[in-house]
Formats: C-alpha cells, sequence, structure tokens
C-alpha cells in the first residue's frame, strides 16, 4: 500500500489548496494547543471547517495539539481536547505524555506522537504503542537504514518528514529561543535562534562571525522509493506557515513522484518542481547518513525561482477568458507557468488585463485584486499562476 | 535535600568524600558530550567505597539512544543496575530497557526542558522510574506549584552551572572546519558569542553530536525555598575549573557562599516568565 502524503495547512484555504493538490492527508494546528500559536491558530469553528474540507474531498485531516504544558496551561485542558475531538478531526498530534493520557481518556481520536519527542529507536515506538498511540512520527535524526530497522522491529504505524525546514537539534529539547529571545520553543513561540549567525570563539580567540548551527531544509525526493519500499505509513510535508503556492507546489511535486510507477524518471524533473518553491538551500539531512558538512545552514538565501502572480477563479471556455486574484505583481507579456493539481499544465503569455470594472490595465498591482486574463490553455478554480525565472 | 556533583577523575574521591557530599555523579559512555567516562570496574570500585560512607551513585546516561545503541546499553544496564542508585537519562528507552530487566526504580528523567508540570511525575512513575528532573526553564513559583502535588517520585532541579541549551545529532564544529578548510582541535576549548549580549555559550563536539550550554546559573539565593521542595540539586562541571567547583559543591553543603564570588552567574529562569504566546516573526 502506497504511504499517505501529509501536507500541512495554516488556514482554511492551504487545506482545500493542500487537498486539491494530492494530500492524502492534512494536518493544521489545533487552537492553543498547538505549536506555532497564535500565528496560524483556528477557532474550533475553522477547524471544523477544515475538517469539512478535507472529508469532502475524501481525505484526512489531523491537529497538532503539541505543546509541551506548563502549570498554568492546565486549566481547561480536558474541556479543549472534547471540543477538539467534537470537530471531527482523524487524529491529534501529541508530545506532551499527559495531553496524550487525557485525549485517550475522553476521546476517539486516533493520537500520532509528535516529532516533538524524538523517537529514535523501535523500544521506544513500541513503548508508545503499548500505551495507545496509533502512528509515531519519527525523529528527524534518522537514517533510511534506522528507519528500516524501526520498521522491521515493529507494527507501529510511522510517519516521516520528507520536505522542509528542519529543526537542527532533536526537536522539543532545545531552548536556544528561550535563552535567546525569551519565547518558549516547546510553546509555539520558536524564534528560529539556530539560524542566527554567531561568533566563534577557540580559546580567547575569535575565529568566525559568522558560525550557524542551523540545518538546511530537507528535501527528500530521492528517497521516496526507498520509503515506499521500506514501508513507511506516512510522508510529511512541514510549513503549516508556508505560502498556498508552496504547499501546491510542493504537495503536487511529491504526488507525482508517489503516483507514477516510473518514479526514478520523474526525480530529475521533481527537483525542478519542487525548486519552485524553495527559498533556502536543501539536502537530505540524515536520510542520506551522518555526513554533515552539505546539511549546515550557512548560506544567503536563494531566489525563489518561481513567483506567485495569481489564483485562478474562475474560467469561461466561451470567452476564454479567466478571473484570476492577484497575488504578485504581473503584467502585460509576462510569461507565467500555471501549475495545476494535475501537474503542471504549460506557460502562457499574459497578453492583456483586465480590471473588475472592465478597462484595461496596464499592471496587476494590488493584492488579492481580481482581474481577467485571457489564456487558451483551459483553466479551472484553484490552478496558479507563476513567474517562473528559469523557465 | 541531597548535594548532587560530578566527579571527574578517581583522585577526586577523597576531596568529595571529605566534602560529605550526598551524590556522586560519573559520566558514562552513554553521556552526551562525555569528556570523562568512568570504566565499569572504575565505577563498580568508586560505588563501593561510597556506598560504604552511606552515599549514593548516579550514572549519566543522556544520550539520544539510536537503534544501533540497543544492544550495547541493554548489556550496560543489565550490569550497573544492580549495583548503582540513580540513572540520569534524558530518552525513555532507557527507563524501558531498565525496567524489562527488571532493574530497581533507579531512572530519573532529565530529559531537559520537557518536564513543566506535575503530571509528568505519573508518566515517570508508570515508567518504573525513581525520580524526575525538572525543566531547567521553569520559574521559582512554577517549581513550587509542580512540587507542591505528592507525586511519590523524587525532584530534581539542575541548581548551578552551564545549563544544556541546544543539542543536535550534528557534528557542527567538524562542519565549520570542513567548510572553511581549517582544522577542528577536539582537545581546544570552543565558545560561542551572540553580536548583542555580553555572554559566552560553551560549544562542545563529542562522536554523538554537538551540545551547547547557556552562560553560568548559580540558584544559591533560592536555596531555602529549593530545600523545601527539591530532593536532588544538581550541580553541573562543564567549563568550570576545579577549584571553584569545589568550592561551590562545598559551599552548596554547607550553606556557607561567604568565600564564593559569583559576578556575573545568572539565576537562569527562577524569576523569569517566558512569553508562552507571543507573535512569531516567520
Amino acid at each position: 500500500m502506497k504511504p499517505e502524503l501529509l501536507a500541512p495547512a495554516g488556514d482554511l484555504e492551504k487545506v482545500r489548496i493542500a487537498c486539491l493538490y494530492g494530500a492524502d492527508a492534512v494536518y493544521i494546528g489545533g487552537n492553543t494547543l498547538s505549536l506555532r500559536a497564535r500565528s496560524d491558530v483556528m477557532e474550533y469553528a475553522q477547524i471544523h471547517e477544515a475538517v469539512r474540507i478535507a472529508h469532502g474531498y475524501g481525505k484526512k485531516l489531523y491537529l497538532a495539539v503539541n505543546i509541551i504544558m506548563h502549570e498554568a496551561d492546565l486549566d481547561g485542558l480536558d474541556e479543549q481536547l472534547v471540543a477538539l475531538a467534537a470537530t471531527g478531526a482523524d487524529a491529534f498530534i501529541c508530545s506532551d505524555p499527559y495531553i496524550i493520557e487525557r485525549a485517550l481518556a475522553l476521546t476517539q481520536t486516533d493520537i500520532h506522537l509528535s516529532t516533538q519527542m524524538s523517537v529514535t529507536n523501535s523500544i521506544a515506538v513500541n513503548e508508545w504503542q503499548k500505551r495507545g498511540v496509533k502512528r509515531v512520527v519519527l525523529a528527524r535524526e534518522l537514517t533510511i537504514s534506522e528507519i528500516k530497522a524501526i520498521r522491521q522491529a515493529t507494527t507501529m504505524e510511522l510517519e516521516v518528514f520528507i520536505h522542509g525546514a528542519m529543526c537542527s537539534g532533536y526537536s522539543g529539547r532545545c531552548t536556544l529561543s528561550n535563552w535567546m529571545a525569551d519565547r518558549d520553543a516547546n510553546r509555539g513561540g520558536c524564534a528560529h535562534s539556530c539560524r542566527w549567525a554567531y561568533d566563534l570563539y577557540q580559546g580567547q580567540t575569535k575565529i568566525s562571525d559568522a558560525f550557524y548551527l542551523g540545518a538546511t531544509d530537507l528535501e527528500a525526493s530521492d528517497y521516496m522509493d526507498e520509503l515506499d519500499k521500506i514501508g513507511v505509513n506516512s510522508l510529511k510535508i512541514e510549513g503549516r506557515m508556508k505560502s498556498v503556492h508552496y504547499i501546491a507546489s510542493i504537495t503536487s511535486a511529491y504526488r507525482q513522484l508517489l503516483d507514477d510507477r516510473d518514479r526514478v524518471h520523474l526525480q530529475p524533473m521533481a527537483h525542478q518542481w519542487l525548486s519552485r518553491a524553495k527559498n533556502r538551500p536543501t539536502g537530505v539531512g540524515f536520510l542520506g547518513g551522518r555526513d554533515h558538512v552539505e546539511q549546515i545552514y550557512a548560506h544567503t538565501p536563494l531566489g525563489k525561482t518561481a513567483v506567485f502572480v495569481g489564483l485562478v477563479i474562475d474560467y469561461d471556455p466561451l470567452t476564454r477568458y479567466a478571473l484570476v486574484e492577484q497575488r504578485n505583481h504581473f503584467r502585460p507579456g509576462d510569461v507565467v507557468e500555471i501549475l495545476s493539481p494535475k501537474g503542471i499544465k504549460g506557460s502562457i503569455i499574459i497578453e492583456n488585463i483586465i480590471n473588475s470594472e472592465g478597462m484595461p490595465i496596464d499592471a496587476a498591482r494590488h493584492p488579492q485584486e481580481t482581474v481577467s486574463i485571457p489564456s487558451d490553455i483551459v483553466l479551472e478554480p484553484y490552478d496558479m499562476l507563476r513567474s517562473v525565472r528559469d523557465a | 535535600m541531597r548535594i548532587v556533583a560530578k566527579m571527574h577523575h578517581l583522585t577526586e574521591l577523597e576531596t568529595f568524600m571529605e566534602m560529605n557530599l550526598d551524590v556522586f555523579l560519573l559520566e558514562t559512555p552513554y553521556a552526551k558530550a562525555a569528556k570523562h567516562p568512568f570504566s565499569m570496574d572504575d565505577i563498580k570500585g568508586l560505588t563501593a567505597s561510597v556506598h560504604r560512607q552511606g552515599k549514593k551513585v548516579y550514572l549519566l546516561m543522556d544520550r539520544m539512544i539510536h537503534e544501533g545503541d540497543l544492544s550495547g546499553i541493554t548489556g550496560y544496564l543489565s550490569e550497573v543496575s544492580s549495583f548503582v542508585d540513580g540513572i540520569v537519562l534524558a530518552d525513555i528507552t532507557v527507563a524501558i530497557i531498565l525496567q524489562k530487566l527488571g532493574a530497581p526504580r533507579i531512572g530519573i528523567y532529565q530529559p531537559g526542558p520537557l518536564n513543566t508540570h506535575h503530571h509528568i511525575a505519573s508518566f515517570v512513575q508508570d515508567l518504573g522510574m525513581r525520580g524526575w528532573v525538572l525543566a531547567p526553564e521553569l520559574t521559582l513559583s512554577e517549581i513550587e506549584s509542580i512540587t507542591s502535588v505528592d507525586s511519590g517520585v523524587e525532584i530534581g532541579f539542575q541548581g548551578f552551572g552551564h545549563i544544556e541549551m541546544f543539542h543536535t545529532r550534528r557534528h557542527l564544529l567538524t562542519s565549520f572546519f570542513t567548510h572553511e578548510a581549517q582544522s577542528f582541535d577536539p582537545q581546544a576549548t570552543y565558545f560561542l558569542k551572540e553580536a548583542s549580549r555580553q555572554e559566552y555559550y560553551p560549544i562542545i563536539e563529542s562522536e554523538e553530536g554537538t551540545t551547547i550550554y547557556r552562560p553560568i546559573m548559580s540558584s544559591r539565593a533560592y536555596l531555602d525555598r529549593l530545600r523545601a521542595c527539591i530532593d536532588d540539586v544538581y550541580l553541573m562541571r562543564l567549563d568550570i575549573d576545579d577549584d571553584t567547583y569545589f568550592q561551590q559543591v562545598k559551599a552548596y553543603l554547607t550553606g556557607d557562599f561567604s568565600l564564593i564570588h559569583e559576578e556575573g552567574y545568572s539565576i537562569g529562569y527562577l524569576e523569569k516568565m517566558i512569553d508562552m504566546d507571543p507573535e512569531v516573526g516567520s
């Protein structure tokens, strides 16, 4: 059985995009019990709607309930868990052993153990299974052979990260942000202090002012075949706070890799597809072993190879005009590539742009303004237009 | 309240005995960033000597346990679990193995920032452990709130020294020096500094990864309140010269800090509540 493709979402639009672009399941923040608190938090009604959207597409919806609680957070936990379960979510992704205990006692919702607990071996995996956990999201420090060894020693569902930003340290155990920025990483406040430049001293002598702790982002497209063969149950994309274009691009690329039997031939193209949404260097993390040299994030950000300029709202096949919501500046003459849930449809030249009053304009420069553009390629709602630098 | 101090060499036994130290903490090959691991024979010998004085020995086994470690650590635990008093662990795998071995309750759960509320005690108890060490990021009032609940397991706190704030499986120093085409001296002492702060963070690389520590903290001003609620206060030793460390241990044991100079030491988080829910910028 093919592994599940699990995509992130920070709002309802992203839930829909993730489902349309090929995710089998989507994870979102579970109210205030989620890391990334406030930034992408959804209230219960929104969570309920997210579940409805995902289920409507025949997909699953998981809730991150992965804070590490302090004494002051304990009040009301039971009520929150019951309310979250009532949204119909398919699983809670948890770290705190007490949240897991209460969720198991109070709800029928499946429990997935978050990577924040840094599970690195089969003994720990089996212990969590004994405790009622349905799935473990393995630590991102594992090599492919370690994942394989764990798979052989357990019947637990296993989830592995395949793409996105990664903690450099063992997840859940880093307090750099707490110390450097007074922000509790385990309660949604990570300030990414691992990506700052530090001075490095040898004894009393300063030897560098550019020492970085952070890891390059993960890109595991070359490991899809192996992860599939090993029998990993779920492949996870990181990035609840990323854009709809990021979610669509990355999810769609991995979807195609998972679905195509001749995966090996798609892999070179997959790198290009994935690069469309990339703005940091990527590597294979620990999947390739413990060769760390290429894993350290020590470079200036890359320029994106694609800029998301518009989301298709509607298309009239008679007039061959598409109604588009602007997401970034574009103008007549620009060449845009069309990303759709079925893959890349091709490219068009923007011949003209008509505003909502029916007047031609020299550029779509206002965020989220609705404009019409002609397209000989048949477009559909939720197709994305992007200008591509290396097309 | 017991004082737990870290021993680096066999020759220090007499010094600590004279101080009437309560608990001797020894590094093992399964300790994170181990610089002074003791051999099995030394641990056996030391434990016998320490027990004769009515004191305790804890072993530090706080590495993350990967699949390839399981066989070795199981054998190691089956040997040491019969005679030491405590095993300080960061990965519950160690506790699970101890349970499977039918070992006595000797595990002490110290996973860094994860022990933040009183319900963790029942998790610890359920895994057959004797105690847990509170997250170093707790305020004193949080500590008092947690410990006001009778948990039935012992509670520890890291009360002095450089406290860990980051641990990775990556070899960050080796990577840096390789990238810079320079040579990494594993015997040298390295520190990090953030440009806007006047403080230094020790960074240590060992075979199993890289660890970074906060500046030295001291809880001496709060000892009376800690004494009322904490069973074990751990005095960390990393990057502290021997004489200074011995003076500190003695002061914590006697309560006499008159000869102690602590300029520049912080109080950690004891009075510092940090933001739970800030605006995250990226």
